[in-house]
């Protein structure tokens, strides 16, 4: 193993938290969080020489797992184990909607799964992880206007889950 | 709602720091002025920040043995992410990586100690490049690129403190990678596409918790706060100057 290629493996150890974090907004529990993230690196290390240096290595692992998430969406087992967890969590607690709400990570995760798939990976890329818009597009596959309209109709759900009527003070 | 009013995907990319400078500043100063611009911006400011808070604490947990089993035995060679960093954090403490660049300061050092907090999940903070220079990396880098000082949690494992434009017309931050033993402080400049560390300093952190409005230069170390005061020009960044510099990717002179 050459040091560039021991230093690229030691960035993607550096990104396991964050991918987790993705993981976690995209499925809403830990048991396929964990699963994507490790299927994500498990790929990501028998395709490491397709990264091309000089690229952002986070968006390349972060489009790995959203491609993952998105080919086994279709798996009836992991549909059945979000939405038994979004109704187990009831959602969003009432006393979550005052000025400065302090959620746990699961109530995030279930207010999130209410919103459509992809509005939720616009959120968790942009507002969560803190992605720039350009990389944040690029790691979907879309434009940036596209991006940001599902970054709107995202920010409408959520607000409307987590504080109720924030959306209304749009000007 | 005048025609001129900034609309709604202008007000969102001012949120997340989308636009550039220019527009930032404008945007900035109508939303001083305007009672209902304020409101929505605070708002999404407020939705941005309750969604990532939730996950603060997760970001701190120690990765799930499974996941550090199955990252070995993809041959991510034999170290767990707890020790990434630990392990980096001791090879950035000798003489030989640091290169001379550290020997020039005059700051304390101590080898070998771990930041436990980072143990547990974080990856390298630091590395060293071909040319000596000692650079972010990982979570560090990400703060530095995407932390608002105005804006951050008090609780994240690593927060921004000052930003200001250096004598060389880069933009530099100063930053605290705090452990639950002993804290990493220091100085980092943006350059090209990296953030070179220009001075550091270790200190053991107070033992109250940290007050969640800190003023942003509040416990620096005095070697690192002599070294800001040695390199700036101007004053330090304000919120919105903050947010601009952010939105031009920390060009400095640069940007302008």
């Amino acid at each position: 193993m050459d040091a560039s290629e021991d230093t690229i493996r030691s960035d993607i150890v550096a990104l396991l938290p964050r991918l987790r974090r993705f993981a976690l907004a995209l499925t809403g529990n830990r048991a396929d969080a964990e699963d994507l993230v490790q299927d994500t690196v498990e790929r990501a290390l028998r395709h490491l020489r397709q990264w091309q240096p000089g690229t952002r290595l986070d968006s390349w692992m972060f489009r790995i797992a959203q491609n993952l998430f998105i080919d086994e969406r279709r798996s009836a087992r992991r549909k059945r184990t979000a939405l038994a967890e979004v109704a187990q969590s009831a959602t969003v607690r009432d006393g979550a909607r005052d000025a400065e709400a302090r959620l746990t990570w699961s109530e995030t995760c279930s207010a999130l799964l209410t919103l459509p798939e992809e509005q939720r990976s616009a959120i968790a890329l942009v507002l969560i992880d803190g992605m720039s818009y350009r990389d944040a597009a690029d790691v979907l596959g879309v434009p940036i206007g596209t991006l940001t309209s599902r970054l709107a109709r995202g920010r409408d759900g959520l607000a409307s889950k987590i504080f109720g009527t924030m959306q209304d003070k749009r000007p | 709602m005048s025609q001129s009013d900034p609309d709604r995907t202008t007000l969102d990319a001012f949120v997340d720091g989308e636009l550039p400078a220019s527009e930032m500043t404008r945007i900035a100063a109508l939303v001083a002025q305007r009672a209902d611009l304020r409101d929505y911006v605070e708002g999404q400011e407020r939705l941005r920040r309750t969604l990532r808070d939730s996950f603060a604490p997760l970001m701190n947990e120690a990765l799930p043995e499974r996941l550090q089993q199955s990252v070995q035995a993809s041959a991510l060679r034999s170290r767990a992410p707890g020790w990434a960093w630990r392990d980096g954090f001791r090879e950035f403490f000798t003489w030989r990586t640091l290169g001379p660049a550290a020997a020039a300061l005059a700051v304390g050092l101590f080898v070998g100690v771990a930041v436990d907090r980072f143990a547990a999940t974080e990856g390298a903070l630091l590395r060293s490049t071909a040319s000596g220079q000692t650079v972010a990396r990982g979570e560090l880098s990400r703060a530095l690129d995407e932390q608002l000082a105005s804006t951050q949690n008090p609780v994240d494992a690593v927060r921004v403190g000052l930003s200001f434009r250096d004598k060389n017309g880069r933009d530099c931050r100063t930053f605290t990678a705090e452990g639950t033993k002993n804290s990493l402080n220091g100085i980092a400049c943006h350059s090209e596409s990296d953030w070179v560390v220009t001075a550091f300093a270790t200190t053991v952190p107070n033992s109250n918790a940290r007050a969640p409005y800190q003023m942003a230069g509040a416990g620096m170390p005095d070697v690192i706060r002599d070294a800001v005061n040695d390199m700036i020009v101007g004053e330090p960044f304000d919120a919105s100057a903050e947010r601009v510099a952010r939105a031009s990717h920390w060009a400095g002179v640069k940007s302008r």
